[in-house]
């Protein structure tokens, strides 16, 4: 099992390295399959995704490479687990939003998967408006238009 | 330029979010923009919205004769207000489960295999072994193995069933064979239910493994044309019912491709609202 033990330099945007080892950097799938091309040396530049982001995408593989490496009692360690998801995904919309694209661009799919999850949560029960405000997106519909999508919709609007 | 990646969630990120959404959610976010509306509404968010909820329970009611045997709402996915049988129209229910019985015989299990092709390659939710088909029930044949027109009279999915409902809702619902797994909790209901209504469950459903699943779904477009569902369910409709079973294999081409474009998923986006004819 040597090669657990190899460490691996992932660089961040603004140009930090952290080191990890080799199990955790194969969580991230485009790392994994640099790795199996053999086409990276020790240090893998991750240009897209600043220090603060990478961190945490870091710390969410490093936890979930810990977990699953323990044996037994696995249905406490999977309650842990969720645990952790959910603590770790209790961000700011900003934060995760960025997370969310880390995970998409890393091929991170369970990050991805509680991202998007965490998101679609957060703003099911929002009215049109405020998804618009949190989304950044201008109402491109005359009201009179507006008014007959809304028709078409109206039993989701009622309580 | 950081802010602005933030704040921007790229267009593929946020159809991920939508699809994770409930059924209330996305039909009420349809007046967030235009584009939204567009995204919502298309054959991709449909077949990812189905693969995103697949772990989930799907919302389904046993019907026969018009009443619902059991019905499992597993709101939380669907968050509809009742049960989905409950939104077929009244004139539709007493259409399709009061004077038609379904076929659960081979017939039909032939054609969930067919049903099951479709849908893996469409890669479909899984267990959405088959569309439930109604067949005319023919007096005729009772006693023999197939009781059962060949033909059916009409296949329901979602696109062109329940045109009251989808009016108002904007949302269909569609009427699936659901093969049930042998050592599941549904399965297990469905035998209860078996000894409970011995003979007329029977008639309705005679493989236990089997059960009419009404489930809603996300379909909802105008955009394609009406024409040729509607035209192959009124061949259907119009079949004088003395002709004999083996009549399907000289049926001419052309319907029998429309037939197959009917079972297919992505035609479930078919314009609905011309029915008509279907409540005769």
């Amino acid at each position: 099992m040597s090669e657990s033990n190899k460490k691996i330099s992932l660089i961040s945007s603004e140009g930090e390295a952290f080191e990890v080892s080799e199990a955790v950097a194969r969580e991230f799938e485009i790392v994994a399959h640099m790795l199996e091309d053999g086409c990276s040396g020790s240090s893998i530049p991750i240009t897209t995704v600043d220090s603060n982001i990478l961190g945490k995408v870091i710390e969410y593989c490093t936890k979930h490479v810990e977990v699953g490496n323990v044996e037994g009692n696995s249905e406490k360690a999977e309650k842990d687990l969720e645990e952790f998801d959910k603590r770790f995904i209790a961000v700011e919309m900003n934060t995760l939003f960025s997370l969310i694209l880390a995970a998409n661009y890393l091929n991170v799919k369970g990050l991805l998967n509680i991202g998007c999850q965490k998101v679609a949560d957060t703003i099911k029960d929002m009215k049109p408006e405020e998804v618009r405000s949190i989304f950044n997106i201008e109402n491109d519909y005359t009201p009179a238009e507006e008014e007959v999508v809304r028709k078409e919709n109206e039993w989701a609007f009622q309580p | 330029m950081a802010m602005e990646t933030q704040t921007h969630l790229i267009e593929a990120m946020l159809t991920e979010v939508l699809a994770r959404l409930p059924l209330r959610s996305i039909a009420r976010f349809k007046t967030v923009c235009k584009t939204w509306k567009t995204t919502l509404e298309s054959t991709y968010f449909r077949r990812l919205f189905v693969s995103a909820h697949r772990n989930s329970s799907s919302s389904w009611s046993l019907v026969f004769v018009s009443k619902e045997i059991i019905g499992f709402h597993g709101c939380e996915t669907w968050d509809l207000p009742k049960s989905p049988a409950s939104f077929i129209p009244p004139s539709l229910k007493r259409f399709i489960f009061g004077y038609l019985s379904y076929a659960a015989s081979s017939t039909t299990r032939k054609r969930c295999v067919l049903r099951q092709k479709t849908s893996d390659n469409m890669n479909c939710h899984k267990s959405f072994d088959g569309v439930a088909r109604i067949y005319r029930e023919r007096r005729k044949f009772i006693g023999k193995s197939s009781i059962f027109s060949d033909k059916p009279v009409f296949s329901v999915s979602s696109r062109k069933i329940l045109s009251e409902f989808s009016q108002n809702h904007a949302l269909s619902i569609s009427v699936f064979l659901k093969k049930i797994p042998k050592d599941s909790l549904h399965h297990h209901r469905l035998n209860c239910l078996r000894r409970h209504h011995h003979n007329s469950f029977d008639c309705c459903c005679r493989s236990p493994t089997y059960a009419i699943i009404v489930t809603p779904s996300t379909a909802v477009a105008a955009h394609t044309p009406p024409s040729r569902p509607l035209r192959a369910l009124h061949q259907h409709h119009h079949t004088p019912p003395s002709r004999p079973p083996s009549t399907p294999q000289s049926t001419p081409p052309p319907p029998h491709r429309k037939l197959a474009r009917l079972n297919s998923y992505s035609n479930e986006s078919y314009c609905y609202d011309r029915f008509g004819p279907i409540y005769e």
